[in-house]
């Protein structure tokens, strides 16, 4: 339906108002106006009546000539049409008749009245001329006795036609006032729809959160105060919507920096907030999964059955599940339900965080502690059932007995080998602690060549070809001593796991800022599953086997701590069957080490400023 | 007759606006539930293969049983997604993509259910693995099972995401994982012939790698599900790069 606007609806109100008043004014007035007019037309006609029957003479009344000369002249002078009525209700003269008889008029009421002494008016329809008049009938009295009877008659058109001018002029006032009272509602109604429509506006834009324009002229002052208002409320929301970003902002800042995974889902699953450390854990990226559904947004087994467990359990859960996304990780998760203040189901909390890396180092640990206790056992056990044999006394030859030392003392050795290696480790974790590492800038190639020529021996022996790849000219910022320690380490271990008529290399490779040297067999290799844990302390590929090549177990590890000492680290990859590379890679900070050094010095002073 | 016509014409009127709405929402529910269900059912099964896979190369005893009782978890979730499908069909009568949405995800179902088998037997043959001396696989185990994983991982990111384009890269990837195994079946020929005492586990091998390739297969049967779902084209039996 088609709403019309405030001033048509006004102005189509007042018109129907004022209208329907006027008109009842009008019309009263019209018949009010008549009514007086017709009333002060017959009382005149009354009197006009009975001064005309004074006049009137009796004798003239009665002769029909006379009467009929006379009814015209009186006819004349009082504007009226006159007759002459005989006492036995014969019309004797009228002014107005054809020469034609009239019909008997005593029945007349007024002519009745009139015989009986009394002058009467009154106003009827007369059958003769077929028109409304108004009579007025007076007795013309001889010797106290009505003889005849003078009737006046005017039509009452005449007198309403004459009162017309007056009627029209009150119609004409009526519809002044109509169109003023118009015009004036229409222009109030214009103002306050324009005020309205202003406010209106202003009312719209405040909810858009548009800035409030200055105020108009307005018509009516209770506008303005509505706008003054409205001004407050703006502050209000303004001061508000400051407050929700600021929080909101603050919120943004916690997330993003906390480490922790914090994933947020409303009441129906679905995700309404994740920081940035729980799309890095759960390998997200920038993939948008607001909205979305934790199944539709995680893909894990074990995540959603926590999430699901989490909804039904209807309590804070914690654990540790699996995930397998770029890599296999663990976390350790929680979940706390969400209450409104009137403790209704709001959503859930997920916080969970990577202990993966703790994980490991929890099996690294326990592993070490029970592999050194075998591998120092070993030793100890062979050695103690030897000295306890000689010491039975029981062996009495004297080859047997040179043997049996001669195992003890390799055990001996062995065990010392051990402690040897234990206590260098800790001295290479002690030196990068505390940042004691003497590094001086010196040529590799005798490096190299030193540590080959000391394993050449053990290769020769297996008949194993050792060859070395070295520009003369590489210089590189390491401690001679320990590099020659890792490469002896790696050299050694390249030695005993090749094949007979192997072949081993040691290739060293300089690139812009960094320095390779990799040692490379085509022995048996590694399997991908060791890779991982192949630098930790003790850590044996296969049981058996190592201990019969013999070795610590601890020169991988060694080789790791060196590396690490150099500013850098190792690496190793291997394809079983084809053969193992292990890479000790250095950092080269060549001649911008000072340089560095002072622009660090500049941030830090930057920073505290 | 007029008269009779008229009140017709109301309840259509309000059929029209008030009726018809209500049991689109009604649908609507039912469809995003379905999508959960699927979602759910088809991380089951992922895990499953990741497991499986994990159980062969780590030569992990109890990994595989785990995988193995697992599939009774993934053999009942697709039941229920099955039943959850026939109720919508037969209550909401949907037409158009629903009805599509509602037949892939019935598809779908059954290529998970048959993926989750499959996983299931390759847990099967890490058992039958340990039993003997341990073998290097004679292919590349990490690499095909990597990319085998990928596969059904896009096929059904594809299905969360509704991309087409993701869906059409799982069925050009399924020629890679093919060629592994026709070249792992030609290395295990000539192997057998070599080290004929590794005769069994080789040959569990292959039927490692042939397991692969099948979970591979379905993994584009449900991309191409995925497709359908879509843009209602059935791609099943075009090559790819033609739609």
């Amino acid at each position: 339906m088609k709403r019309f606007s405030l001033r048509w609806q006004l102005t189509a109100l007042l018109v129907a108002i004022t209208g329907v008043t006027i008109l009842a004014l009008c019309i009263t007035a019209r018949s009010e106006l008549i009514k007086a007019g017709v009333r002060e037309a017959q009382s005149s006609l009354l009197q006009k009546s009975i001064f005309a029957a004074k006049s009137s003479k009796v004798n003239q009344v009665l002769t029909p000539k006379d009467a009929q000369i006379l009814s015209e002249e009186q006819g004349e002078a009082l504007a009226a049409r006159v007759t002459y009525i005989l006492k036995d209700g014969t019309v004797t003269a009228d002014s107005k008749a054809e020469n034609g008889h009239l019909a008997e008029h005593s029945n007349r009421p007024e002519v009745k009245n009139a015989l009986l002494g009394r002058a009467t008016s009154v106003m009827r329809y007369s059958t003769t001329l077929e028109r409304d008049f108004i009579y007025a009938a007076a007795p013309i009295i001889d010797h106290q006795d009505p003889v005849a009877v003078i009737r006046l008659s005017v039509p009452l058109e005449t007198i309403v036609r004459s009162l017309e001018s007056s009627i029209r002029r009150v119609y004409i006032v009526g519809g002044l006032c109509f169109i003023l009272i118009i015009s004036v509602v229409y222009i109030v109604g214009s103002r306050l729809e324009s005020d309205t429509t202003a406010t209106v506006f202003a009312l719209t834009e405040l909810a858009a959160g548009n800035i409030l324009s200055p105020p108009p002229n307005f018509s009516f002052r209770a506008f303005d105060s509505i706008w003054n208002i409205l001004r407050t409320l703006r502050n209000v929301v303004d001061k508000r919507a400051d407050l929700l970003a600021s929080i909101e902002r603050d919120l943004d800042a916690i997330l993003m920096t906390i480490t922790d995974g914090v994933i947020l889902v409303d009441s129906s699953d679905k995700i309404i907030r994740i920081n940035g450390a729980a799309r890095n854990l759960l390998d997200l990226d920038k993939k948008n999964v607001i909205g979305l559904s934790i199944p539709e947004a995680v893909f894990s087994a074990e995540f959603q059955r926590f999430v699901r467990n989490a909804g039904a359990r209807g309590k804070p859960l914690s654990g540790t599940i699996a995930f397998h996304g770029s890599s296999e990780k663990l976390f350790q998760i929680s979940s706390h339900r969400l209450k409104d203040f009137d403790s209704t189901f709001v959503g859930t909390l997920f916080v969970f965080s990577e202990v993966t890396h703790i994980r490991r180092l929890e099996n690294v640990r326990s592993d070490f502690v029970a592999n050194v206790s075998h591998e120092l056992k070993t030793p100890v056990t062979s050695i103690k059932g030897f000295v306890e044999t000689l010491l039975g006394g029981g062996v009495d030859d004297e080859k047997d007995i040179t043997r049996f030392l001669g195992i003890i003392s390799a055990q001996t050795d062995r065990l010392h080998a051990i402690i040897e290696d234990l206590l260098s480790l800790s001295r290479l974790e002690e030196g990068q602690r505390k940042r004691t590492m003497h590094l001086v800038r010196s040529r590799l190639r005798p490096i190299i060549e030193a540590s080959v020529r000391e394993c050449a021996a053990r290769a020769d022996a297996r008949n194993i070809s050792l060859v070395f790849e070295c520009s003369p000219t590489v210089d590189a910022y390491v401690n001679p001593g320990l590099l020659e320690q890792a490469l002896v380490n790696l050299i050694d271990n390249a030695i005993k796991y090749s094949l007979e008529g192997g072949r081993v290399e040691v290739i060293a490779t300089e690139g812009q800022r960094d320095l390779t040297i990799t040692v490379q067999d085509n022995g048996i290799g590694i399997e991908k599953k060791h890779l991982s844990r192949i630098f930790e302390r003790f850590y044996r590929v296969d049981k058996g086997r190592s201990r019969d090549v013999g070795g610590t177990g601890l020169g991988l590890s060694i080789v790791k701590h060196i590396a690490q000492a150099h500013g850098g680290f190792a690496t190793v990859e291997s394809h079983p069957g084809k053969g193992s590379a292990f890479s000790i890679h250095l950092t080269q900070p060549a001649a911008e080490e000072s340089l560095q050094a002072n622009g660090q010095d500049f941030m830090e002073t930057s920073r505290r400023m | 007759m007029i008269k009779n016509k008229a009140p017709t014409n109301v309840i259509q009127a309000n059929f029209g606006s008030e009726f018809k709405p209500m049991s689109r929402s009604h649908l609507d529910r039912e469809i995003e539930k379905l999508k959960q269900m699927i979602l759910a059912l088809s991380a089951l099964v992922e895990e499953s293969v990741h497991r499986a896979v994990r159980s062969v190369r780590d030569n992990d005893v109890e990994l595989a049983r785990m995988v193995i009782d697992g599939d009774s978890e993934i053999d009942s979730a697709e039941v229920d997604v099955e039943e959850e499908c026939l109720k919508a069909l037969a209550l909401y009568q949907p037409v158009t993509i629903d009805l599509r949405f509602i037949v892939a995800v019935l598809k779908m179902n059954n290529d998970l259910e048959r993926i989750g088998d499959l996983s299931a037997n390759i847990a099967g043959r890490a058992l039958s693995l340990a039993k003997h001396p341990p073998l290097e696989p004679p292919f590349d185990l990490e690499s095909m099972s990597e990319k085998t994983q990928k596969m059904l991982r896009d096929a059904l990111q594809s299905l969360v995401t509704m991309d087409s384009n993701l869906a059409n890269s799982v069925r050009t990837a399924d020629s890679a994982v093919d060629e592994i195994h026709r070249a792992t079946y030609k290395r295990v020929q000539e192997e057998v012939k070599r080290t004929p005492q590794h005769a069994t586990q080789l040959i569990t091998y292959l039927s490692v790698a042939r397991h692969l390739e099948r979970i591979a297969d379905q993994a584009t049967n449900i991309a191409e599900d995925v497709i359908y779902m879509i843009d209602g084209a059935i791609v099943r039996h075009t090559p790819e790069g033609q739609i």
